[in-house]
C-alpha cells in the first residue's frame, strides 16, 4: 500500500464553507428579474378534474399561469413508465398531485394567487391501503393494482416446507413509510431563453436525470438543456427523482413568464408532495431444521408504490433480492410485488427497499431463534454465507467472505454474551419496570446498481489537466453531505501521485461533466471513484506516452507534473483522461428469470443495539449501539463513520420515531412538529467499527452510504423482543404501537 | 393588508445596520433576503428546526418566529459574524470542520450559534450531554449528532485552555 | 415559505400604552411570538394590529412581594428565565421544572410565562396549513363548521397544552390582566373555561401582567410529569401537576392537603376531585399514589385531538402520575 490520500480523514473539501455559512443553497441565489413559482395542488386523493377556476381579487394578468395545455412537450414525468403527469389533466390520481403553476414577480402575490384557484373536482373513489388494493375492488392501475411483479425461485420449496423433520415457522412484518427529512426543502431555479435553451439550478442528486426530463418535455437538443447542482442540503434519495418534476415546473413557468423562476417548496408542501419510503408487508415462512439451519424460504414482499409507478420496480427489486439475507438455504421462493395505491408515489429513500426486507428476514430469524431455544447470534452465524456459496438469487460469492468475523467483532464490541446474560438476571430479579434486552441482525448491502443497471448506465467520468498543473475531476456525482467532494479527490490526487491541494472538484454542470450517473445505489465512491481512477491513470498515460512524464504510478513531483502538463497542452487543445463503466468480468444477471449476480459487490454488517424498555409506558431506550461492517478499503474513516452515524440515526427514528400517518391518502403530520425525526437528546451514542477488508488492504471500495439503514431496526426491535418476550413485527413502533404488542404478549 | 415600512436600527455582527422593513417581515426574512446574510438557514418556518437560530444580545433565538421591528436597537449576531469575530474563523466551527460535524451543511449554522451561545454562558469545558440539551432545538438528519457533540466538547476544552 | 399576513406593529414601553393601542379595533397582543407566529403563518389569526410587549420592562420582574405572601413573576419573564431564576427555583420547584420543559431551549430563551399561560389551544385538525385545513372544509376552531375530533360535537375540544397552567393551577396561582379600564386579578383556576376557540375569560383588550403566585405557608412537596415522544421541541401529550401539602417536613408526614390538575386534555386544563381519602395519609404511602391514579384515570378522559392515540394517553396519565409521586417520595 503507498502512502496516499486514500485511507486517510483529510478534512472535507467544502467544510469551511459551510462552516462559515458561505455555502449558497439554491434559496440563497437570485438571479435578475427572477419570478417566484407557486404549485397549486389537489386537495382530494382521486377525482376527476373538471375545471380549474382563478378566483376574484387577484391581478390574474400578471401572472404566467400554466396548466397542462401550455407545456412544450409531452405531460409526462420521464422515469420508467410514462404513467405520471407533470400535471395532473383529468384525472387527479393522488393528494397533493400538481395541477396548477403559477408565477409573479412577488412572493407574496404567488402565494394569493395559489389561494385563490378553486378546483372543480368530482370525488372517485381512492385506495387509501396495501389491503384494499390488493382486494380490487377499485382499480386505480392496469387491472389489478400491480405495478411490477417479480418471482424468483432455487431448489424444492413447497417439497422443503413439508418435510416433517423441519419445523416451519411462519411470520408477517410491516415497515410504515418514512418521510426523508432533508433539512433544506427542495427547490429550483430555471431560466428559459428561445435560442440558448433551458438552464436549471437546483437542489438535487441526480443531474442527467433533471437533465433527460427536461430535454423530453422542451424536445431540444441536449446541449440546449443545462442542469446545475447547487449546494443541496441532504437528499437521502428524497432528491433522486422528485427534483425532476420540479426543475420541470421552473422551467416551464420561466419559458412562460419570460423570466427566470425560482420555485421553493415550504416544509409542508415538501412532505406532503415528494416521495417517502415505500411501506411494506412482508410474509416469511420458513423451513428450519431444530439445529438451526435454514432449509427453505417461502417470501412474499409487498410494498406501496404509490398513486405512480416513478421508481417502484427498481425499489421492488433491490428489495427481493435482499430479502433473503446474507444465509445460506437450499430452497428460496420470493414473490415481490409493487403495488398501486390512492398515495402519493411513494420513491427513492436510502436503501432503496432493502431496508424494508432485511427488516422483515431478521425479525423473523429472531421469531425462528426464540421457537427454537437458540442463541439469535448462534442461529445466524450458523447459517451465515460462506466464500463459493449462493445468494438467494443464484449470485455465487467470490470475495473471501468471513461474515462470522464481522458478527464475532459487533458481539465482542457489544459484550453480547456477558449482556445478554446480565439483562436476563436483570429481568428475573426486578421487581420494577423496566426491562434490558440486547439484540443483533446481520445483512448486507450491495453496491451500485441492481442487476444490469451498470452497464445500461454505462457511466463516463474524466479528469482534466489545468495549464496551472492542477487536476480538475469532471463527474455528474454530486455532493449532497455524504462526502463526495473530499473521497473523489483523495481517489484522484493518489491515482495521479499528487498533493491533494492539486485537485479540484468543480460543481456538476451537465454543461461541463459527462454523465457519471446518478448519486444513488451506494454507487458513488464504489463505481464513479473507480471511474475517475481509471480516467486520472489514463491521463497520466497520456503524459508518458507524449515522453513528458517518467513510468511508473507512484508520486509526481509537481513540478514535474505542472511543466509536463504545460508542454502537452503546447500541441494540444485539452488534456483529459476518461474512463467508461465496465462490468467487472463474469458477471451476469438475467432479469427475466430474476436471477444472476445482482450486485457487483456486497458491505457485510453485523449491528448490536442495546435497550432498555420500560414495561409500563412501553417506551424504548437505546443505551448503546454498536455497528461494525466490511466495506473494503475505507477511503476517509471520519466521513465513512459520519455516513454510518447519520444512517444509524436515521433508521432509529424510522424504528422508534417517525410515523407517517396518511388519512383519507392525505399526510396528516406533515410539518416537523409532527412527524418527528429523532433530536440529540433522542439519539444515542454510536459506536462504529470499520473491518479490515476481506480482499486485504489494497481491497477496492465499497458501497456504504445506505447499509446503515438496513440493520439498526430489526436490531432494535429484537432487543425489545429480548427484554421482554413480546414480539413486535411492525415499525413505526412508538409507545401506543409497543404498549399494545405487550398487552398481546400477556394474555 | 399592507402597512408602511419603517426604518429598523440594529446592530448585525458588530456593525450599525438601519434597513426598512415592512412590520411583518421576521427576522429571517430580513436578513436573508434584505441583508444577504444567507448564512442563516430556513427549514421548517416554525420553530421546529433550528436551522435559523441566531443570537440576540448573545442569546440564541429563532429568526423565523422573530419579528424583524423586535430587534430594534439590539444586537444580531448570525453564522457569519461568529467568524468575524474570531477573525475569521471560530475555534467552534474550525472544530466543525476538523470533525466532520457538518455533512450537507444546512443545520450547520443553526447548530453553531446555539453551541456558541452554551460555551460563551459556561466559559468552560462541556459535556456530551450538556451538549446534548443545548442543542435539544436543532435538528441534524445527517450525523447522527455523534460529530457535532464531539467537536462542541473539544471546542469547549481548546477555548477552556489559558 | 411560509409568510406572515399583513399586520402593522406597535412596540410600546409600558402596560398603560400597551393597553391604549390593544383598545384598538383588530389589535391583538403578542409577546414571544413563538406560538402566535406559527398561527399567524397558518392564517389562524388575522390580526391588523400586533402590540409587542417586548419592550415593556414591567413585564419582566421577578420579586417576592412579602406582605402578599407572593411570588409575582412578570408575564414577559421568559422560560428560560422563569426555569433557571433562584426565586422560583427556592419556592417552586414544580414551576421550574415545567417551565424549564417548555418545547425546546430556542423556544424557552423567547417563549414568556405570560404567553405559555396563554398558549392557545391546539388540535390535530387546526394546527396545519390553511390549504390542508381547507381540504377537510375547516372546523370549528377554524373556517368550518363542525368538529372532526367529536363527530356531532357543537363545542370545540382543542387542548390546552401550556406546560406551566397545570402547576400555576396546582399552586394556586392568580394572574392579574390589565387594560384601559383598569386591573383585575383572577385565579388561573377560574381563567379558563371549556371552549378551545375562547379558551380564557381574557378579554382581548386585556393584557396578562403578571402571575402572582403564593409562597409556600408549611411544608410541601410538587411535582410536574410530562411526556412526550421525543424529549424535546414537542408538546406535552401527558401533563400532570401535583401538590402536597405535609404536617411536617418529611414524605413520611401526614398530607393536610392535595391539588392534582391534568392539561392537554379539552380545552381546559382539570383539577382532580374527591381526593379527601389521602387526606391524613403519609405521602409515602403506595396506597397514596394508587389512590390518586386511579382518581386521576377515572376523571381524565384525554380525546383524539392531539397527536397519538387517546386510549394510551389514558393509562399513561396513571402511571405518571404514580411515577411522579414515587418520585417526589424516593428524593425525600
Amino acid at each position: 500500500m503507498q502512502d496516499g490520500f486514500v485511507g486517510r480523514s483529510v478534512p472535507r473539501r467544502e467544510g469551511h464553507d459551510k462552516v462559515t455559512g458561505a455555502t449558497a443553497y439554491v434559496d440563497d441565489l437570485s438571479l435578475p428579474g427572477m419570478w417566484h413559482g407557486v404549485t397549486v395542488r389537489s386537495p382530494v386523493a382521486r377525482a376527476r378534474l373538471l375545471g380549474v377556476e382563478l378566483g376574484e381579487g387577484v391581478p390574474w394578468h400578471e401572472f404566467a399561469i400554466v396548466g397542462p395545455d401550455d407545456l412544450p412537450g409531452p405531460n409526462v414525468v420521464k422515469l420508467i413508465d410514462t404513467d405520471q403527469p407533470l400535471l395532473a389533466a383529468d384525472e387527479i390520481r393522488h393528494c397533493d398531485e400538481p395541477v396548477l403553476l403559477l408565477a409573479h414577480p412577488d412572493r407574496a402575490m404567488a402565494e394569493r394567487g395559489r389561494a385563490a384557484v378553486r378546483l372543480r373536482l368530482e370525488p372517485l373513489p381512492a385506495v387509501t391501503s396495501l389491503d384494499d388494493a390488493l382486494r380490487g375492488d377499485v382499480v386505480v392501475w392496469g387491472r389489478d393494482n400491480v405495478f411490477r411483479e417479480y418471482r424468483t425461485a432455487k431448489g424444492d420449496v413447497d417439497a422443503a416446507l413439508a418435510d416433517p423433520d423441519v419445523v416451519v415457522v411462519e411470520g408477517v412484518y410491516e415497515t410504515g413509510a418514512q418521510e426523508q427529512m432533508y433539512i433544506e426543502p427542495q427547490g429550483m431555479i430555471a431560466q428559459f431563453d428561445a435560442e440558448r435553451g433551458v438552464t436549471v439550478r437546483g437542489s438535487l442528486q441526480c443531474p442527467y436525470y433533471v437533465h433527460a426530463a427536461l430535454v423530453a418535455l422542451f424536445q431540444l437538443p441536449p446541449q440546449q438543456v443545462r442542469v446545475i447542482q447547487t449546494a443541496t442540503g441532504g437528499g437521502f434519495g428524497g432528491k433522486e427523482e422528485y427534483p425532476s418534476v420540479i426543475a420541470a415546473h421552473a422551467a416551464v413557468l420561466a419559458r412562460k413568464a419570460g423570466h427566470p423562476v425560482k420555485l421553493i417548496y415550504d416544509r409542508v408542501e415538501d412532505v406532503r408532495a415528494t416521495t417517502k419510503r415505500h411501506p411494506s408487508r412482508t410474509h416469511h415462512r420458513t423451513a428450519v431444521r431444530r439445529d438451526g439451519t435454514l432449509v427453505a424460504m417461502d417470501i412474499d414482499f409487498i410494498i406501496d408504490g404509490g398513486a405512480y409507478l416513478t421508481l417502484s420496480p427498481v425499489v421492488l427489486s433491490r428489495g427481493a433480492i435482499h430479502s433473503a439475507g446474507p444465509y445460506r438455504c437450499e430452497h428460496v421462493r420470493i414473490r415481490a410485488r409493487a403495488i398501486a395505491t390512492s398515495h402519493p408515489p411513494h420513491g427513492a429513500f436510502r436503501g432503496f427497499g432493502a431496508p424494508q426486507s432485511v427488516f422483515a428476514l431478521e425479525r423473523h430469524l429472531d421469531v425462528i431463534a426464540a421457537r427454537l431455544g437458540l442463541d439469535p447470534a448462534a442461529l445466524r452465524r450458523k447459517n451465515l454465507l460462506q466464500p463459493g456459496e449462493q445468494t438467494a438469487v443464484g449470485q455465487v460469492v467470490r470475495e473471501p467472505i468471513a461474515l462470522d468475523r464481522v458478527l464475532d467483532r459487533a458481539l465482542a464490541l457489544s459484550h453480547w454474551h456477558e449482556r445478554r446474560a446480565a439483562h436476563e438476571a436483570f429481568n428475573r430479579s426486578t421487581d420494577g419496570p423496566l426491562r434490558r434486552g440486547i439484540g443483533v441482525a446481520t445483512f448486507m448491502h450491495g453496491a451500485g446498481f441492481t442487476g444490469a443497471g451498470e452497464v445500461h448506465l454505462a457511466s463516463v467520468a474524466q479528469v482534466q489537466a489545468e495549464r496551472d498543473g492542477t487536476l480538475t475531476v469532471l463527474a455528474a456525482s454530486t455532493e449532497i453531505g455524504q462526502g463526495t467532494n473530499t473521497v473523489f479527490a483523495q481517489i484522484v490526487a493518489d491515482a495521479a501521485g499528487l498533493p491533494l491541494s492539486r485537485v479540484r472538484v468543480g460543481q456538476p454542470d451537465t454543461a461541463v461533466v459527462p454523465d457519471s450517473g446518478p448519486t444513488v445505489a451506494s454507487r458513488t465512491t464504489m463505481v464513479v471513484g473507480t471511474l475517475l481512477r481509471r480516467a486520472t491513470a489514463s491521463l497520466r498515460q497520456t503524459l508518458r506516452d507524449a515522453g513528458l512524464l517518467p513510468a511508473g504510478t507512484g508520486p509526481v513531483d509537481p513540478e514535474v507534473f505542472t511543466q509536463a502538463v504545460a508542454r502537452y497542452l503546447a500541441d494540444h487543445e485539452q488534456l483529459r483522461g476518461e474512463a467508461r463503466y465496465e462490468p467487472p468480468p463474469g458477471i451476469a444477471w438475467d432479469e427475466k428469470a430474476f436471477r444472476g449476480d445482482a450486485y457487483a459487490s456486497y458491505a457485510w454488517a453485523a449491528y448490536v443495539a442495546d435497550v432498555t424498555v420500560d414495561l409500563r409506558t412501553a417506551e424504548v431506550r437505546v443505551d448503546d449501539f454498536v455497528a461494525v461492517q466490511e466495506v473494503g478499503r475505507v477511503v476517509n474513516p471520519v466521513l465513512a463513520a459520519g455516513q454510518i452515524e447519520g444512517g444509524v440515526a436515521q433508521a432509529i427514528g424510522w424504528a422508534l420515531f417517525e410515523q407517517v400517518v396518511y388519512r383519507d391518502g392525505r399526510v396528516a403530520n406533515p410539518q416537523m412538529t409532527n412527524y418527528i425525526i429523532p433530536t440529540a437528546v433522542d439519539t444515542p451514542p454510536i459506536r462504529v467499527e470499520f473491518m479490515p477488508p476481506f480482499l486485504g488492504d489494497d481491497a477496492p471500495s465499497k458501497g456504504i452510504g445506505e447499509l446503515p439503514m438496513d440493520g439498526p431496526a430489526p436490531a432494535i426491535l429484537a432487543a425489545v423482543q429480548h427484554a421482554t418476550g413480546a414480539v413486535p413485527t411492525a415499525i413505526p413502533m412508538l409507545p401506543e404501537q409497543l404498549a399494545q404488542v405487550l398487552q398481546e404478549a400477556q394474555s | 393588508m399592507t402597512a408602511p415600512v419603517r426604518l429598523l436600527q440594529c446592530t448585525v455582527n458588530g456593525r450599525a445596520t438601519a434597513v426598512a422593513v415592512a412590520p411583518h417581515r421576521t427576522l429571517l426574512e430580513v436578513l436573508r433576503y434584505q441583508l444577504d446574510l444567507i448564512g442563516s438557514k430556513q427549514g421548517c418556518d416554525k420553530g421546529d428546526c433550528g436551522a435559523c437560530t441566531v443570537q440576540v444580545d448573545g442569546v440564541p433565538k429563532l429568526a423565523c418566529l422573530t419579528l424583524a421591528v423586535a430587534v430594534e436597537g439590539r444586537e444580531v449576531t448570525t453564522v457569519e459574524g461568529l467568524g468575524e469575530r474570531a477573525g475569521g474563523c471560530h475555534p467552534l466551527q474550525d472544530a466543525f470542520d476538523r470533525h466532520d460535524a457538518a455533512q450537507c451543511g444546512f443545520c450547520t449554522p443553526g447548530i453553531l450559534m446555539a453551541a456558541d451561545a452554551l460555551l460563551r454562558r459556561v466559559q468552560r469545558p462541556v459535556t456530551p450531554d450538556e451538549v446534548r440539551a443545548a442543542l435539544a432545538g436543532n435538528l441534524c438528519r445527517c450525523t447522527g449528532y455523534t460529530k457535532i457533540i464531539d467537536a462542541v466538547v473539544d471546542a469547549s476544552r481548546r477555548l477552556s485552555q489559558p | 415559505m411560509l409568510r406572515l399576513p399583513g399586520f402593522e406593529v406597535a412596540t410600546p414601553r409600558t402596560i398603560d400604552e400597551a393597553a391604549t393601542l390593544l383598545a384598538r379595533p383588530g389589535a391583538r397582543v403578542v409577546a414571544g411570538g413563538t406560538d402566535l407566529l406559527p398561527n399567524l403563518k397558518h392564517r389562524l389569526e388575522q390580526p391588523s394590529l400586533l402590540v409587542s410587549l417586548a419592550a415593556v420592562r414591567e413585564l419582566g420582574e421577578v420579586v417576592v412581594d412579602a406582605r402578599a405572601g407572593v411570588l409575582r413573576i412578570g408575564a414577559g419573564v421568559t422560560l428560560t428565565a422563569v426555569s433557571e431564576h433562584p426565586l422560583v427555583r427556592e419556592h417552586l420547584p414544580s414551576l421550574a421544572d415545567a417551565a424549564g420543559r417548555v418545547a425546546s431551549p430556542l423556544i424557552r430563551n423567547m417563549g414568556t410565562l405570560g404567553g405559555n399561560v396563554n398558549l392557545d389551544t391546539r388540535c390535530r385538525y387546526v394546527n396545519q396549513t390553511a390549504f390542508w385545513r381547507s381540504a377537510i372544509g375547516g372546523c370549528l376552531k377554524s373556517e368550518g363548521n363542525v368538529c372532526h375530533v367529536v363527530p356531532g360535537g357543537r363545542n370545540c375540544v382543542a387542548a390546552m397544552s401550556s406546560d406551566c397552567v397545570p402547576v400555576l393551577i396546582s399552586l394556586e396561582a392568580a394572574a392579574v390582566l390589565r387594560s384601559t379600564a383598569g386591573g383585575r386579578e383572577l385565579p388561573l383556576a377560574e381563567y379558563f373555561q371549556a371552549d378551545g376557540r375562547e379558551h380564557t375569560v381574557r378579554r382581548p383588550d386585556e393584557i396578562m401582567a403578571e402571575i402572582r403566585v403564593p409562597l409556600p405557608t408549611g411544608p410541601r412537596r410538587c411535582a410536574y410529569s410530562k411526556w412526550s415522544v421525543r424529549k424535546s421541541i414537542d408538546f406535552p401529550l401527558v401533563s400532570i401537576a401535583l401538590r402536597f401539602d405535609l404536617a411536617a417536613d418529611a414524605v413520611d408526614a401526614a398530607i393536610t392537603a392535595v391539588r392534582v390538575v391534568v392539561g392537554v386534555l379539552g380545552s381546559r386544563p382539570r383539577e382532580v376531585t374527591q381526593l379527601d381519602a389521602v387526606i391524613g395519609q403519609p405521602l409515602s404511602d403506595p396506597k397514596v399514589a394508587e389512590a390518586i391514579a386511579a382518581r386521576v384515570h377515572a376523571q381524565c378522559k384525554p380525546l383524539e385531538n392531539v397527536p397519538y392515540e387517546a386510549p394510551y394517553r389514558r393509562e399513561m396519565l396513571a402511571v405518571h402520575t404514580r411515577r411522579a409521586i414515587a418520585r417526589l417520595v424516593a428524593e425525600g
